[in-house]
């Protein structure tokens, strides 16, 4: 726990596209998502007046609600800054004093501590516990520290709630934000909704980016850079599907091809025997002679493959009556 | 075309023209025997190669989705 003095710079914070189970912590990582905290100073400027205790000459307990990305964590430290200052906007203020502030920086990501120093500035009176659970971490505060804000990012957990009520009765005004995308939204988490039914907030804010972000659909709950990264995965999964298919098909195409060519071999015999038939019958009972035999009209032999024609037309032979001419021999070398 | 018809049908242009009809018709009978027992060899090995064949293509590519995805 240090009193902090004035730092500024820069922080980021990283989210890791992973694996997360809960007994092994974080596993294949596939990605960095790297978040660079953005310090706006005077961003708390227009929302003082709104949420100022005029009575105690302070701010009210106030809810901030945003969906992520519409600067939740830069208007809660703004509002810090401000108050530790005694920095307040309104007029009317111009002699209130500057508070002594507790805040719980569960996820290093308000004051963004580095070895006990803040990298921003949030102000000379403010109390940082770094990397503390806000249950406890407010707790300590306001045990400890004697507070006049207590400031927490992303409450939820139902010890939150109950941290926030505690200092509630302590009459410690609580600035806290939380995931939502408005109100209504906000009062579906069960943690939430009590503290509101209990009136442990005096003011709610939603948050709205303004410009290029405001057409944002007010319920996206990522940003567009995750939107994209899905559609990115879609497509690369559907190419991993075409490439399979093609290759199961192609696969099965040379499985069938190779099927084929027994049944080709089988067809191819069974014509041949066919051939040698009509030409069996030719000679024994036609008595065609031979080279007309084996070039009768495809009627006769039709079944006959090329190949087997071609071989025997090239054995010019004369098979016909009684003797075979010593010239009808040869050249019958056939065979392809 | 394989050795064995192949074989076969060369053995009979060597013997087609060289003598009298019933030698002939003979040789004829010699190459269409020869070709039928083929051709119940080939029949025989389609039915047990040609199936094996398909699977296994199938089976393959199926492999090689498996390992590469």
């Amino acid at each position: 726990m240090s009193r902090c003095p004035a730092a500024t710079g820069s922080a980021w914070r990283e989210g890791r596209c992973s694996r997360a189970a809960p007994s092994e912590g974080l596993r294949d990582i596939g990605a960095f998502n790297i978040r660079i905290a953005r310090d706006v100073r005077g961003a708390a400027a227009p929302l003082l007046p709104h949420i100022a205790d005029r009575a105690r000459r302070s701010v009210l307990s106030t809810l901030i609600v945003a969906p992520p990305q519409q600067g939740k964590t830069t208007m809660l430290r703004d509002i810090i800054r401000a108050v530790s200052y005694g920095d307040w906007p309104m007029p009317e203020a111009r002699n209130w004093p500057a508070r002594k502030v507790g805040v719980v920086d569960e996820r290093s990501e308000i004051a963004a501590c580095v070895r006990g120093v803040p990298v921003f500035d949030v102000g000379p009176r403010t109390d940082v516990l770094d990397a503390c659970p806000k249950a406890e971490g407010m707790m300590m505060l306001l045990r400890s520290m004697s507070p006049e804000l207590l400031a927490a990012d992303e409450i939820g957990r139902p010890e939150d709630a109950d941290a926030i009520r505690e200092a509630a009765h302590a009459g410690v005004p609580v600035i806290a934000t939380a995931h939502a995308g408005d109100l209504q939204d906000a009062r579906g988490r069960t943690a939430i909704r009590r503290l509101l039914d209990e009136g442990a907030f005096a003011a709610v804010v939603e948050l709205r980016r303004r410009g290029a972000a405001t057409d944002v659909p007010r319920r996206a709950a990522d940003s567009g850079g995750a939107r994209a990264d899905r559609a990115c995965g879609r497509r690369w999964s559907m190419l991993k599907l075409a490439g399979a298919i093609l290759v199961l098909l192609s696969g099965t195409l040379i499985g069938f091809r190779q099927a084929a060519r027994y049944a080709d071999r089988t067809a191819q015999i069974r014509q041949l025997i066919h051939a040698l038939q009509r030409l069996e019958t030719e000679i024994g009972f036609g008595h065609t002679p031979l080279p007309e035999a084996l070039e009768r009209p495809p009627r006769a032999r039709r079944n006959r493959s090329p190949r087997c024609s071609g071989a025997r037309r090239r054995g010019c032979a004369k098979a016909e009556p009684p003797s075979a001419t010593p010239c009808a021999r040869r050249s019958t070398k056939a065979g392809p | 075309m394989r050795e064995p018809e192949r074989s076969a049908v060369i053995r009979l242009g060597d013997a087609l023209g060289i003598s009298d009809r019933e030698d002939q018709i003979r040789h004829l009978r010699l190459a269409a025997a020869l070709l039928q027992a083929e051709e119940a060899g080939a029949r025989d090995e389609q039915a047990r190669y040609g199936k094996m064949w398909r699977s296994l293509g199938f089976m393959a590519a199926l492999l090689v989705v498996i390992l590469m995805l």
